[in-house]
Protein backbone atom coordinates (compact mmCIF):
# COMPACT_ATOMS: atom_id res chain seq x y z
CA UNK A 1 0.00 0.00 0.00
CA UNK A 2 1.41 3.25 -1.07
CA UNK A 3 0.78 5.91 1.64
CA UNK A 4 0.91 8.28 -0.63
CA UNK A 5 -2.13 6.96 -1.91
CA UNK A 6 -3.51 5.70 1.36
CA UNK A 7 -6.72 7.77 1.21
CA UNK A 8 -7.71 5.52 -1.77
CA UNK A 9 -5.72 2.60 -1.63
CA UNK A 10 -7.25 1.41 1.17
CA UNK A 11 -10.53 0.67 -0.16
CA UNK A 12 -8.48 -2.05 -2.59
CA UNK A 13 -7.07 -3.60 0.62
CA UNK A 14 -9.76 -3.96 2.58
CA UNK A 15 -13.19 -4.35 0.14
CA UNK A 16 -15.27 -5.33 2.72
CA UNK A 17 -14.54 -2.64 5.19
CA UNK A 18 -15.50 -0.05 1.64
CA UNK A 19 -18.58 -2.05 1.15
CA UNK A 20 -19.62 -0.84 4.16
CA UNK A 21 -21.47 2.30 4.60
CA UNK A 22 -19.92 4.76 6.75
CA UNK A 23 -23.07 5.61 8.36
CA UNK A 24 -23.66 6.53 12.19
CA UNK A 25 -24.79 3.36 13.88
CA UNK A 26 -25.43 5.39 17.09
CA UNK A 27 -28.76 7.39 18.22
CA UNK A 28 -29.04 10.04 20.91
CA UNK A 29 -32.42 10.34 23.13
CA UNK A 30 -35.58 13.06 21.92
CA UNK A 31 -33.93 16.85 21.85
CA UNK A 32 -30.91 15.93 23.17
CA UNK A 33 -29.12 18.42 21.29
CA UNK A 34 -31.42 20.89 22.12
CA UNK A 35 -31.18 20.34 25.75
CA UNK A 36 -27.46 19.85 25.73
CA UNK A 37 -27.50 23.78 24.69
CA UNK A 38 -29.65 24.66 27.49
CA UNK A 39 -28.16 22.35 29.92
CA UNK A 40 -24.62 24.10 28.71
CA UNK A 41 -25.59 27.43 29.01
CA UNK A 42 -26.26 26.58 32.76
CA UNK A 43 -23.48 24.84 33.39
CA UNK A 44 -21.55 27.85 32.06
CA UNK A 45 -22.94 30.49 34.56
CA UNK A 46 -22.59 28.39 37.57
CA UNK A 47 -18.78 27.74 36.76
CA UNK A 48 -18.44 31.61 35.91
CA UNK A 49 -20.00 32.20 39.08
CA UNK A 50 -18.34 29.02 41.07
CA UNK A 51 -14.92 29.61 39.22
CA UNK A 52 -14.32 33.20 39.04
CA UNK A 53 -10.98 35.09 38.74
CA UNK A 54 -12.23 38.41 39.33
CA UNK A 55 -10.53 39.23 42.95
CA UNK A 56 -13.25 40.31 45.44
CA UNK A 57 -16.13 37.37 44.50
CA UNK A 58 -15.67 36.64 48.07
CA UNK A 59 -14.89 38.85 50.10
CA UNK A 60 -12.85 39.42 53.93
CA UNK A 61 -12.37 41.85 56.36
CA UNK A 62 -8.63 43.07 56.22
CA UNK A 63 -6.58 41.51 58.72
CA UNK A 64 -8.85 38.82 58.83
CA UNK A 65 -6.81 35.78 58.80
CA UNK A 66 -4.04 37.50 60.79
CA UNK A 67 -6.26 37.90 63.76
CA UNK A 68 -8.09 34.68 63.56
CA UNK A 69 -5.41 32.48 65.72
CA UNK A 70 -6.20 35.12 68.12
CA UNK A 71 -9.85 34.59 68.47
CA UNK A 72 -9.81 31.21 68.14
CA UNK A 73 -7.52 31.08 71.31
CA UNK A 74 -10.27 33.39 73.02
CA UNK A 75 -13.08 31.81 71.87
CA UNK A 76 -10.96 28.37 73.37
CA UNK A 77 -10.23 30.45 76.73
CA UNK A 78 -13.54 31.21 76.78
CA UNK A 79 -15.45 27.67 76.49
CA UNK A 80 -12.99 26.69 79.07
CA UNK A 81 -14.90 29.57 81.87
CA UNK A 82 -18.24 28.05 80.61
CA UNK A 83 -17.55 24.92 81.68
CA UNK A 84 -15.99 25.82 84.91
CA UNK A 85 -18.45 28.03 86.04
CA UNK A 86 -21.52 26.12 86.11
CA UNK A 87 -23.90 29.27 86.95
CA UNK A 88 -24.18 32.16 84.25
CA UNK A 89 -23.34 34.93 87.13
CA UNK A 90 -26.98 35.88 86.51
CA UNK A 91 -30.32 35.24 88.52
CA UNK A 92 -34.10 36.18 87.86
CA UNK A 93 -37.05 35.85 90.44
CA UNK A 94 -38.62 33.24 91.95
CA UNK A 95 -40.81 31.32 89.92
CA UNK A 96 -40.11 33.46 86.94
CA UNK A 97 -40.26 30.89 84.01
CA UNK A 98 -43.43 29.23 85.32
CA UNK A 99 -44.90 32.58 85.41
CA UNK A 100 -43.08 33.65 82.01
CA UNK A 101 -45.91 31.89 79.84
CA UNK A 102 -48.81 33.70 81.28
CA UNK A 103 -47.17 37.00 81.60
CA UNK A 104 -46.59 37.04 78.00
CA UNK A 105 -50.42 35.69 77.02
CA UNK A 106 -52.09 38.26 79.48
CA UNK A 107 -49.65 40.59 77.67
CA UNK A 108 -50.33 39.82 74.43
CA UNK A 109 -54.20 39.52 75.47
CA UNK A 110 -53.93 43.07 76.76
CA UNK A 111 -52.01 44.95 73.35
CA UNK A 112 -54.88 43.11 71.20
CA UNK A 113 -57.90 44.64 73.16
CA UNK A 114 -55.99 48.00 72.97
CA UNK A 115 -55.35 47.45 69.49
CA UNK A 116 -59.09 47.01 68.83
CA UNK A 117 -60.42 50.18 71.33
CA UNK A 118 -57.38 52.55 69.35
CA UNK A 119 -59.47 51.63 66.28
CA UNK A 120 -62.93 52.42 68.10
CA UNK A 121 -62.71 56.03 68.98
CA UNK A 122 -64.89 56.14 72.93
CA UNK A 123 -65.20 59.71 72.52
CA UNK A 124 -66.48 61.88 70.45
CA UNK A 125 -66.44 65.81 69.80
CA UNK A 126 -69.20 68.04 68.49
CA UNK A 127 -69.22 68.13 65.07
CA UNK A 128 -66.68 70.69 62.98
CA UNK A 129 -65.04 71.09 66.19
CA UNK A 130 -61.63 70.53 65.03
CA UNK A 131 -62.41 73.21 62.59
CA UNK A 132 -63.47 76.11 64.58
CA UNK A 133 -60.68 74.97 67.20
CA UNK A 134 -57.67 76.41 65.02
CA UNK A 135 -60.30 79.58 64.68
CA UNK A 136 -60.39 79.57 68.79
CA UNK A 137 -57.09 79.49 69.10
CA UNK A 138 -55.69 82.15 66.70
CA UNK A 139 -58.09 84.16 68.34
CA UNK A 140 -56.82 83.99 71.73
CA UNK A 141 -53.55 84.36 70.55
CA UNK A 142 -52.08 86.36 67.28
CA UNK A 143 -55.49 87.95 66.81
CA UNK A 144 -56.57 89.13 70.18
CA UNK A 145 -56.42 92.82 71.25
CA UNK A 146 -53.35 94.05 73.11
CA UNK A 147 -54.15 94.23 76.72
CA UNK A 148 -55.12 97.58 78.75
CA UNK A 149 -51.61 98.86 80.14
CA UNK A 150 -52.06 100.24 83.71
CA UNK A 151 -49.47 102.72 84.93
CA UNK A 152 -48.03 100.59 87.80
CA UNK A 153 -46.05 103.49 89.60
CA UNK A 154 -49.58 105.77 90.09
CA UNK A 155 -51.34 102.99 91.63
CA UNK A 156 -48.33 102.20 93.56
CA UNK A 157 -48.15 105.90 94.91
CA UNK A 158 -51.88 106.51 95.82
CA UNK A 159 -51.13 103.05 98.05
CA UNK A 160 -48.64 104.75 100.27
CA UNK A 161 -50.98 107.36 100.47
CA UNK A 162 -53.35 105.52 102.09
CA UNK A 163 -51.30 103.68 104.21
CA UNK A 164 -49.49 106.60 105.75
CA UNK A 165 -52.77 107.73 106.38
CA UNK A 166 -54.09 104.74 108.47
CA UNK A 167 -51.07 104.59 110.28
CA UNK A 168 -51.20 108.29 111.89
CA UNK A 169 -54.72 107.06 113.25
CA UNK A 170 -54.11 104.31 114.35
CA UNK A 171 -51.00 105.97 116.74
CA UNK A 172 -53.22 108.87 117.60
CA UNK A 173 -55.80 105.97 118.70
CA UNK A 174 -53.45 103.94 120.66
CA UNK A 175 -52.01 106.89 122.40
CA UNK A 176 -55.53 108.49 123.66
CA UNK A 177 -56.30 105.03 124.60
CA UNK A 178 -53.00 104.16 126.75
CA UNK A 179 -53.58 107.49 128.71
CA UNK A 180 -57.53 107.35 129.53
CA UNK A 181 -59.18 105.32 131.81
CA UNK A 182 -61.26 107.28 134.27
CA UNK A 183 -63.97 104.77 134.47
CA UNK A 184 -61.84 102.46 136.23
CA UNK A 185 -60.54 104.63 138.17
CA UNK A 186 -63.45 105.81 139.89
CA UNK A 187 -65.28 101.85 140.40
CA UNK A 188 -62.36 101.07 142.65
CA UNK A 189 -62.29 103.75 144.68
CA UNK A 190 -66.13 103.39 145.47
CA UNK A 191 -65.47 99.68 145.87
CA UNK A 192 -62.75 100.73 148.53
CA UNK A 193 -64.84 103.27 150.34
CA UNK A 194 -66.99 100.38 151.40
CA UNK A 195 -64.72 98.49 153.13
CA UNK A 196 -63.77 99.06 156.76
CA UNK A 197 -60.19 100.61 157.39
CA UNK A 198 -59.56 98.37 160.03
CA UNK A 199 -59.67 95.65 157.87
CA UNK A 200 -58.03 96.82 155.09
CA UNK A 201 -54.93 97.66 157.44
CA UNK A 202 -55.00 93.63 158.23
CA UNK A 203 -55.16 92.73 155.03
CA UNK A 204 -51.61 94.84 154.29
CA UNK A 205 -50.13 93.66 157.00
CA UNK A 206 -50.62 90.00 155.89
CA UNK A 207 -50.34 90.39 152.35
CA UNK A 208 -48.34 93.09 151.93
CA UNK A 209 -45.17 92.94 150.48
CA UNK A 210 -41.20 94.39 151.18
CA UNK A 211 -42.41 97.84 149.04
CA UNK A 212 -45.44 98.33 150.70
CA UNK A 213 -44.70 99.13 154.11
CA UNK A 214 -43.66 103.09 153.19
CA UNK A 215 -47.04 103.53 151.24
CA UNK A 216 -48.77 102.05 153.90
CA UNK A 217 -47.25 104.43 156.42
CA UNK A 218 -47.72 107.55 154.79
CA UNK A 219 -51.83 105.68 154.03
CA UNK A 220 -52.07 105.94 157.77
CA UNK A 221 -50.82 109.14 158.00
CA UNK A 222 -53.62 110.38 155.72
CA UNK A 223 -56.42 109.04 157.49
CA UNK A 224 -55.07 109.06 160.99
CA UNK A 225 -55.17 105.64 161.67
CA UNK A 226 -52.26 104.33 163.99
CA UNK A 227 -51.88 100.40 163.65
CA UNK A 228 -52.72 98.65 167.22
CA UNK A 229 -49.05 97.79 168.42
CA UNK A 230 -49.04 94.47 170.27
CA UNK A 231 -47.35 94.63 173.42
CA UNK A 232 -46.94 91.40 174.06
CA UNK A 233 -43.35 91.52 171.12
CA UNK A 234 -40.25 93.48 173.08
CA UNK A 235 -38.30 95.91 171.51
CA UNK A 236 -35.36 93.24 170.94
CA UNK A 237 -38.19 91.07 168.67
CA UNK A 238 -39.65 94.47 167.03
CA UNK A 239 -36.38 95.96 166.21
CA UNK A 240 -34.95 92.17 164.66
CA UNK A 241 -37.85 91.95 162.90
CA UNK A 242 -37.24 95.49 161.35
CA UNK A 243 -34.00 94.40 160.18
CA UNK A 244 -35.14 91.45 158.40
CA UNK A 245 -37.86 93.06 156.41
CA UNK A 246 -36.35 96.59 155.65
CA UNK B 1 -29.33 27.34 7.30
CA UNK B 2 -26.02 29.80 6.09
CA UNK B 3 -23.21 29.13 8.25
CA UNK B 4 -22.17 31.30 10.38
CA UNK B 5 -18.08 31.59 9.93
CA UNK B 6 -15.77 31.60 12.35
CA UNK B 7 -14.04 34.82 12.10
CA UNK B 8 -17.56 36.19 13.38
CA UNK B 9 -17.69 33.98 16.31
CA UNK B 10 -14.53 34.75 17.39
CA UNK B 11 -15.17 38.57 17.13
CA UNK B 12 -18.50 38.46 19.05
CA UNK B 13 -16.84 36.28 21.52
CA UNK B 14 -14.32 39.11 22.33
CA UNK B 15 -16.95 41.45 23.07
CA UNK B 16 -18.69 41.20 26.28
CA UNK B 17 -22.21 42.40 25.14
CA UNK B 18 -22.14 39.75 22.83
CA UNK B 19 -20.17 36.88 24.47
CA UNK B 20 -23.10 34.42 25.11
CA UNK B 21 -24.43 35.28 21.61
CA UNK B 22 -21.26 34.32 20.23
CA UNK B 23 -21.43 30.88 22.10
CA UNK B 24 -25.16 29.83 21.61
CA UNK B 25 -23.54 30.61 17.44
CA UNK B 26 -20.48 27.88 18.03
CA UNK B 27 -22.70 25.46 19.75
CA UNK B 28 -25.23 25.11 16.72
CA UNK B 29 -21.92 24.85 14.43
CA UNK B 30 -20.21 22.66 16.42
CA UNK B 31 -22.19 20.97 19.04
CA UNK B 32 -23.02 17.74 17.08
CA UNK B 33 -19.54 17.51 15.49
CA UNK B 34 -18.22 17.13 18.81
CA UNK B 35 -20.81 14.97 20.37
CA UNK B 36 -20.89 12.18 18.01
CA UNK B 37 -16.27 12.41 18.03
CA UNK B 38 -16.93 11.71 21.83
CA UNK B 39 -19.35 9.45 21.40
CA UNK B 40 -17.55 7.27 19.05
CA UNK B 41 -14.68 6.84 21.33
CA UNK B 42 -16.58 6.16 24.73
CA UNK B 43 -20.16 4.67 22.91
CA UNK B 44 -22.20 5.15 26.09
CA UNK B 45 -24.09 8.14 25.71
CA UNK B 46 -24.18 9.42 29.37
CA UNK B 47 -20.32 9.21 28.98
CA UNK B 48 -20.52 10.80 26.38
CA UNK B 49 -22.69 13.53 27.66
CA UNK B 50 -20.52 14.26 30.32
CA UNK B 51 -17.97 14.49 28.06
CA UNK B 52 -19.49 16.87 25.70
CA UNK B 53 -20.42 19.23 28.30
CA UNK B 54 -16.77 19.09 30.15
CA UNK B 55 -15.56 19.99 26.34
CA UNK B 56 -17.52 23.46 25.84
CA UNK B 57 -17.39 24.47 29.39
CA UNK B 58 -13.60 24.46 28.89
CA UNK B 59 -13.76 26.22 25.27
CA UNK B 60 -16.20 29.28 26.92
CA UNK B 61 -12.98 29.55 29.48
CA UNK B 62 -10.42 29.19 27.01
CA UNK B 63 -12.01 30.34 23.36
CA UNK B 64 -10.42 34.23 24.64
CA UNK B 65 -6.91 32.98 24.18
CA UNK B 66 -7.25 30.92 21.31
CA UNK B 67 -4.73 32.33 18.39
CA UNK B 68 -6.33 31.85 15.50
CA UNK B 69 -2.81 29.88 13.90
CA UNK B 70 -5.48 27.13 13.64
CA UNK B 71 -8.97 26.31 12.39
CA UNK B 72 -11.38 26.84 15.58
CA UNK B 73 -12.71 23.19 14.91
CA UNK B 74 -9.28 21.41 14.84
CA UNK B 75 -8.82 23.46 18.14
CA UNK B 76 -12.47 21.86 19.30
CA UNK B 77 -11.47 18.73 18.17
CA UNK B 78 -8.34 18.74 19.87
CA UNK B 79 -10.07 19.53 23.48
CA UNK B 80 -12.67 16.58 23.04
CA UNK B 81 -9.76 14.46 22.15
CA UNK B 82 -7.96 15.25 25.13
CA UNK B 83 -11.01 14.69 27.20
CA UNK B 84 -11.57 11.50 25.53
CA UNK B 85 -7.80 10.14 26.36
CA UNK B 86 -8.47 11.37 29.73
CA UNK B 87 -11.78 9.18 30.11
CA UNK B 88 -10.36 6.28 28.58
CA UNK B 89 -6.72 6.18 30.76
CA UNK B 90 -8.89 6.85 34.22
CA UNK B 91 -11.03 4.11 33.20
CA UNK B 92 -8.45 2.08 33.32
CA UNK B 93 -6.32 3.29 36.38
CA UNK B 94 -9.79 3.40 38.66
CA UNK B 95 -10.45 0.13 37.62
CA UNK B 96 -7.05 -1.74 37.54
CA UNK B 97 -7.55 -2.83 33.89
CA UNK B 98 -5.80 -3.49 31.03
CA UNK B 99 -6.43 -2.07 27.53
CA UNK B 100 -8.38 -5.13 26.05
CA UNK B 101 -10.41 -5.05 29.16
CA UNK B 102 -11.33 -1.77 28.57
CA UNK B 103 -12.25 -2.56 25.09
CA UNK B 104 -14.69 -5.39 26.20
CA UNK B 105 -15.87 -3.38 28.87
CA UNK B 106 -16.62 -1.36 26.16
CA UNK B 107 -18.00 -3.31 23.77
CA UNK B 108 -20.51 -4.52 26.75
CA UNK B 109 -21.79 -1.29 26.60
CA UNK B 110 -22.17 -1.33 23.28
CA UNK B 111 -24.32 -4.43 23.16
CA UNK B 112 -27.07 -2.91 26.15
CA UNK B 113 -26.82 0.64 24.96
CA UNK B 114 -30.28 1.22 24.31
CA UNK B 115 -29.02 4.25 21.64
CA UNK B 116 -27.61 1.94 18.88
CA UNK B 117 -29.42 2.09 16.06
CA UNK B 118 -26.93 0.11 13.58
CA UNK B 119 -27.53 -3.23 11.94
CA UNK B 120 -25.51 -6.79 12.71
CA UNK B 121 -22.55 -5.34 10.49
CA UNK B 122 -22.70 -2.03 12.03
CA UNK B 123 -22.73 -3.59 15.28
CA UNK B 124 -19.33 -6.18 13.94
CA UNK B 125 -17.58 -2.85 12.67
CA UNK B 126 -18.26 -1.13 15.96
CA UNK B 127 -16.65 -4.15 18.06
CA UNK B 128 -13.58 -3.98 15.27
CA UNK B 129 -13.01 -1.18 16.68
CA UNK B 130 -12.93 -1.60 19.84
CA UNK B 131 -9.96 -3.86 19.36
CA UNK B 132 -7.61 -1.20 18.37
CA UNK B 133 -5.72 1.11 20.45
CA UNK B 134 -7.09 4.01 22.07
CA UNK B 135 -5.28 6.85 19.14
CA UNK B 136 -5.31 4.60 16.86
CA UNK B 137 -9.33 3.91 16.73
CA UNK B 138 -9.39 7.59 17.10
CA UNK B 139 -7.81 8.27 13.73
CA UNK B 140 -9.44 5.74 12.05
CA UNK B 141 -13.03 7.69 13.21
CA UNK B 142 -11.71 11.41 12.08
CA UNK B 143 -10.61 9.71 8.70
CA UNK B 144 -13.43 7.53 8.06
CA UNK B 145 -16.82 9.06 9.40
CA UNK B 146 -15.40 12.94 9.75
CA UNK B 147 -13.19 12.75 6.22
CA UNK B 148 -11.01 15.03 7.59
CA UNK B 149 -7.47 15.79 5.81
CA UNK B 150 -4.38 14.18 7.80
CA UNK B 151 -3.27 17.51 8.07
CA UNK B 152 -6.27 18.45 9.76
CA UNK B 153 -5.92 15.38 11.93
CA UNK B 154 -2.17 15.97 12.74
CA UNK B 155 -3.22 19.38 13.79
CA UNK B 156 -5.52 17.58 16.21
CA UNK B 157 -3.43 14.61 17.72
CA UNK B 158 -0.11 16.47 17.11
CA UNK B 159 0.68 13.14 15.18
CA UNK B 160 2.73 13.91 11.96
CA UNK B 161 1.09 13.20 9.00
CA UNK B 162 3.39 10.06 7.72
CA UNK B 163 2.42 8.42 11.16
CA UNK B 164 -0.94 9.01 10.92
CA UNK B 165 -1.02 7.47 6.96
CA UNK B 166 0.43 4.51 8.61
CA UNK B 167 -1.47 4.09 11.61
CA UNK B 168 -5.11 4.35 9.05
CA UNK B 169 -3.34 1.69 7.33
CA UNK B 170 -3.01 -0.74 9.94
CA UNK B 171 -6.05 0.15 11.37
CA UNK B 172 -7.70 -0.80 8.29
CA UNK B 173 -5.91 -4.27 8.08
CA UNK B 174 -6.78 -5.35 11.50
CA UNK B 175 -10.75 -4.16 11.02
CA UNK B 176 -10.71 -6.37 7.58
CA UNK B 177 -9.49 -9.59 9.38
CA UNK B 178 -11.65 -8.93 11.91
CA UNK B 179 -14.68 -8.47 9.48
CA UNK B 180 -13.22 -11.63 8.01
CA UNK B 181 -12.80 -13.61 11.29
CA UNK B 182 -15.73 -13.25 12.92
CA UNK B 183 -19.60 -13.57 12.40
Amino acid sequence: MDLNNINEDWKKDAPNLAAMEAANPFTVPNNYFEKLREQLSARITIESIAGSEIEGAFIIPDGYFENLGEQIISRAHLEDLKEENTGNGFSVPEHYFEDLAGNITSRIKVEELAAVTSNNESFSVPEGYFDKLHQNILAKTTEAEPAKVINIKQRSTNWIRYAAAACITAMIGTGIFLNYSPKEDSDINSALSKIPDTEIVNYLQVNSSLGDSEAIMEQLAETGIQPAINNEFTEDEIESYLETTL
Amino acid sequence: MKQVEDSEILEKFANERTKNEAFNLLLNKYQQKVYWHVRRMVIDHDDADDLVQDVFVKVWKYLGNFRSDSQLYTWLYRIATNECITFLNKKKQKNNISLDEVSYDLADKLSDSTYFSGDKIQRKLQQALLTLPDKQRLVFNMKYYDDLKYEEISEITGTSVGALKASFHLAVKKIESFLLNND
